[in-house]
């Protein structure tokens, strides 16, 4: 399920000259890459001077680590309970208010318990019930054969959302809405309420709060259960690429609800859904993440370095270079910080040095201390 | 002193123009006609219009002529001058140019397919308030509130206009019906996303990074053919062990074709990183602050 666009930005743009020159010179760009990753660690692990440069502050860094305070770490821990709980909030609702009366399968156990509940003529078996039977079996089976690596957020985001699913259900929401507006909602030929009669809507709803809402509770270092356990078991004894194989299990669900609902629009909406709901949870993943890569060209790094050491409280690294225009002396310095920092560091460097350049990109991934390890 | 008016200040006016000319539009074909209240002075009108239907003088316009006039008036008394006079022409012209299209005899909405309604009022609206915003103007309106608020309170004005925009856009939901509260709400997050987007595509640039044993080939044509600046430096080839030099330069993404193409044909060999960027301060680029 998961497609990672590494470089957004940068991916359309291997032209052919740049290519053609990265083949023409194999060894040495495979080596200046490699050149690369090195400098940009220096700038994220320490307080290093590249070349000749000493650095005037020479206190320990500790910065980077920024320890936390039990107290801090309570605090986050708290605050990754409240955000797990409305992603599971969010994917709730998208089933029960716009996946489940539209029929569209997303895939995903809920996909699964969509399809069986209308196979199964049993009125006993709904939605939510299948919902929970399929996801108590897949936790009981995770921890059978994962034990710990099956761990407690998982099992509570999984019971929350079979619970909260089943709430909306049993207490008969939609129903309740119904009738309370004068009009009353439109119902498909389904014969089930719909919130609007404009599927294409509902569809952007169902994927938008599934997607922000799965990519929170996966930010977390949690799982919503059901068939990323499933995943989790295929990668512990197979060597299969799980998220081809969670793909594959999607694209079957999608595949029989176009024989069970005999219907091609549904079919085509919930394809669509699938790739979007995929695409939406990377980027948002993605930026969740988002750091900004600052390279700063001056006369003056004393201060701005200072700065950087002192208050944004992360590394750097700088270089001597040379001005092309007016061959001066000049100082590059990289580093790099979170969204808000950058804004800082901006305004300072305005302040600071009014003839410095700066420019800021975005770093989609990043290793070494102080960063990575969102998840 | 006769002041000579620069071609450059023609086409700033043309392009603020166009900007307030997309706004209106996407409000009174697209927006007014579905009842997309997705926030600001129009949300506002949208919604009040819908208790003085009664009242034919005084519908979605006259309603948000009076809200941006009286705004206008408030800001001019408590920011002065730094109200701004291109904030008071936008103003007037966008709701101008609405009172002006009430004339063109056409049956609103358009079409009967909401959703394509929905597109177009978020594509014409997002674009111009994204023109507007690009050139350091604003539309006025909630705008001024803001500025207010910043000028005598501490508080974060960013978040109170979102509460304001969430709260027009939900109460949709109840004042209108379902549809148009789904509609409206998810309006107010696309023209977030979509407003950003422009100014960025606006504002985008090539950060170009040569490695290269031929520097004195490829700078010269940075500086005679680009006019611009670049930083380099010395650098060692990590499998050849030869001196390289690295040459950092920063141009709009045409100019960054014609560079490749030129190091392409001077040093083959030349490794060529480019990367977007959407923020750079310094000479010859524009000053996001």
């Amino acid at each position: 399920m998961k497609i990672r666009k590494k470089n957004k930005q940068t991916d359309n743009q291997p032209d052919p000259p740049v290519k053609e020159a990265i083949g023409q010179n194999a060894p040495d760009a495979a080596v200046n890459d490699s050149s690369q990753p090195e400098k940009t660690d220096v700038a994220t692990t320490d307080v290093v001077a590249a070349g000749s440069e000493t650095v005037t502050d020479t206190k320990p860094v500790i910065l980077n680590d920024k320890v936390l305070t039990p107290k801090q770490k309570r605090i986050r821990t708290a605050l990754q309970w409240i955000f797990m709980s409305a992603g599971i909030i969010m994917m709730s609702a998208s089933v029960y208010f716009f996946q489940t009366p539209n029929n569209f399968t997303l895939g995903g156990v809920a996909g699964i318990a969509i399809l069986l509940s209308n196979v199964i003529p049993i009125e006993f078996f709904s939605q939510s019930v299948i919902m929970a039977i399929i996801n108590v079996f897949l936790l009981i089976l995770g921890l059978i054969i994962l034990g710990k690596r099956c761990t407690l957020k998982t099992i509570y985001c999984s019971l929350l959302y079979t619970v909260i699913i089943w709430l909306l259900e049993f207490t008969d929401v939609l129903g309740h809405i119904n009738s309370s507006i004068s009009n009353g909602l439109p119902s498909n030929e389904f014969g089930m309420y719909t919130l609007t009669d404009q599927p294409f809507l509902e569809m952007i709803y169902a994927i938008l709060l599934f997607g922000v809402g799965g990519a929170l509770v996966f930010n977390c270092g949690a799982s919503s259960g059901g068939t990323d356990i499933i995943a989790l078991i295929l990668k512990k004894y197979t060597k299969m690429n799980t998220g081809v194989a969670l793909l594959i299990i999607d694209l079957i669900v999608v595949c029989v609800s176009i024989f069970t609902f005999q219907s091609v629009e549904i079919a085509l909406f919930s394809f669509m859904g699938l790739f979007a709901k995929s695409f939406l949870l990377d980027s948002v993943i993605e930026s969740i993440g988002k750091t900004k890569y600052i390279t700063i060209i001056t006369t003056k790094p004393d201060e701005i370095a200072h700065y950087i050491l002192d208050v944004i409280q992360h590394g750097y690294t700088i270089y001597d270079a040379e001005g092309g225009y007016t061959h001066e002396k000049k100082k590059v310095l990289i580093t790099i910080c979170k969204r808000g920092e950058a804004l800082k560091l901006k305004t300072k460097v305005k302040e600071l040095d009014s003839g410095a350049f700066v420019i800021i990109t975005d770093a989609n991934e990043i290793l070494g201390k102080g960063f990575g390890g969102t998840f | 002193m006769k002041r000579k008016v620069t071609k450059n200040e023609v086409l700033y006016w043309v392009v603020l123009n166009l900007g307030t000319l997309l706004l209106a539009a996407g409000v009174y074909f697209f927006k007014a006609p579905n009842n997309f209240a997705t926030g600001g002075v129009s949300g506002l009108s949208i919604i009040l219009a819908n208790f003085t239907k009664g009242v034919p003088w005084l519908g979605q316009t006259e309603i948000m002529t009076i809200i941006n006039v009286v705004l206008l008036i408030i800001g001019f008394i408590f920011l002065g001058r730094g109200c701004g006079f291109k904030t008071a022409y936008c103003s007037l012209v966008y709701t101008g140019e609405m009172q002006l299209m009430k004339l063109i005899p056409i049956q609103l909405p358009l079409t009967d397919e909401i959703f394509l309604e929905f597109v177009f009022a978020m594509l014409l609206t997002s674009a111009g308030s994204a023109i507007i915003f690009n050139c350091r103007a604003s539309s006025g309106g909630t705008d001024i509130v803001a500025l207010i608020i910043k000028k005598y309170t501490k508080m974060d004005v960013g978040t109170a206009l979102l509460i304001t925009d969430f709260l027009i856009a939900a109460s949709t939901f109840f004042i209108f019906d379902i549809r148009t509260g789904l509609l409206s709400l998810l309006g107010l997050f696309a023209k977030a996303f979509l407003v950003d987007g422009v100014i960025e595509n606006i504002g985008k640039s090539k950060c170009v990074t040569i490695i290269t044993e031929k520097a004195e080939e490829i700078t010269p044509f940075i500086i005679e053919a680009m006019h611009r600046g670049y930083t380099s430096f010395k650098a060692t080839g990590g499998f050849t062990g030869a001196e390289k030099t690295v040459i950092l330069t920063v141009c709009k993404r045409g100019e960054a074709l014609k560079l490749k193409m030129r190091i392409h044909s001077a040093d083959p060999a030349a490794f060529v990183i480019l990367t977007d960027t959407n923020e750079i301060i310094g000479k010859g680029f524009r000053d996001t602050l």
